[in-house]
């Protein structure tokens, strides 16, 4: 760990060394551990629900499982409640619906599936999506899909930091951006 | 129209419970022949899981540790609620391994239910931070134990020392869970 380039950021308040790894061959990103980062998760939730609370958005949906904690806590800071699409099936699932994207950055399959109690929370309601990095916007892409099949109005999207193409992601809100480095 | 296997949300049953002050009702599933558990799914319920660390980290602050540990996915919001309450962070077992986690510890263990070996990854920095600390194993439901049985094997090989075991619930065999903190227990159904 101690030879590992990092890269510099202050997110809402909190300074963080992110550690650069190579994500394939001549591509260099830095990579955001935000499961366990409790101090950085409260802090973006706070300064998220500033920036989100005037959507008057009635659920969050996030994915599992890099958004997970985000969600929790932007929910208690806007008191709505969030729903997680899941990337396997469970049994108790019931009649879910699903999405299938590609993955860019891999070209693997990524499918995710929203659960039959949510289906019916979400059926023709605002919803925020929101996830900890939104970059090369596969998932966020598998996210609307999914609203999409859900019948729900995607009023916001939100992440704490936005990466790559930052032009592509002008309408996300979010509290920072994260360069790629070609190599 | 009941497909086999899947819930009907219609005519499912449920089971009633409190937890911390919290009134649920949880649906009842049939998850192998004659068997019927009740499902707990913490997942996007932040009442409950507000509630719940609120009351868990009073039954755990005594303890003095220094790391939550959970395995992904469906724990991970009571770890981070947990963790502001008892101000102290936690570290989230994966259930595959990705590229950025380095030189992880891993863990196989077979589910109880279903046969099939559940594996659990300590990303390479979590690794770092905790060996030779006080650790607290922490999940949403304690069942069958594989999942438990997963992190304590973990945790041995990372050098941590486990002081606490919590869950919201405990379910199956009360007598097995009496050493888990929990807020409540669940029965199993047999007919």
């Amino acid at each position: 760990m101690a030879d590992h380039e990092a890269y510099s950021i202050v997110i809402a308040g909190v300074h963080r060394m992110l550690y650069k790894f190579e994500a394939k061959k001549g591509l260099k990103i830095a990579f955001l551990a935000s499961l366990g980062d409790t101090e950085l998760i409260q802090a973006s939730a706070r300064e998220l629900g500033v920036l989100l609370k005037p959507k008057g958005g009635d659920y969050l949906v996030t994915s599992e499982s890099g958004g997970i904690a985000l969600a929790h806590a932007l929910s208690v800071v806007l008191g709505i409640p969030y729903v997680v699409l899941r990337k396997s099936y469970k049994p108790y699932m019931g009649e879910t619906l699903k999405s299938e994207t590609l993955s860019i950055a891999t070209g693997a399959l990524q499918t995710l599936f929203l659960d039959e109690k949510d289906r019916a929370l979400i059926n023709d309601k605002k919803v925020i999506i929101v996830d900890d990095v939104i970059s090369t916007g596969s998932t966020l892409r598998g996210m609307q899909l999914i609203m999409q099949k859900a019948n729900a109005h995607i009023i916001a999207e939100a992440a704490i930091l936005t990466e790559g193409d930052k032009e592509q992601w002008a309408h996300i809100v979010a509290l920072g951006h994260l360069p790629v480095w070609i190599v | 129209m009941l497909r086999k296997g899947r819930l009907n949300m219609a005519d499912r049953e449920v089971y009633s419970i409190t937890i911390a002050g919290v009134s649920r009702e949880l649906p009842k599933f049939e998850i192998k022949k004659g068997v019927k558990i009740a499902i707990l799914n913490i997942l996007g319920d932040t009442e409950l899981v507000e509630a719940s660390a609120r009351e868990l980290g009073a039954l755990l602050q005594p303890k003095g540790a220094d790391y939550l540990v959970t395995p992904e996915a469906k724990s991970i919001p009571l770890a981070h609620a947990l963790s502001v309450v008892m101000k102290i962070p936690y570290i989230v077992l994966r259930k595959s391994y990705k590229p950025y986690m380095g030189d992880a510890l891993k863990s196989e263990t077979l589910s109880i239910t279903t046969g099939a070996p559940q594996t659990l990854f300590l990303d390479e920095k979590d690794r770092h931070d905790i060996n030779g600390k006080k650790v607290i194993n922490l999940d949403d439901v304690i069942s069958t134990g594989s999942t438990l049985q997963g992190m304590r094997l973990i945790m041995q090989k990372a050098n941590a020392h486990v002081v606490g075991e919590a869950a919201i619930l405990t379910e199956g065999d009360r007598a097995q869970w009496t050493d888990i903190v929990a807020l409540g227990h669940l029965p199993v159904w047999v007919e």
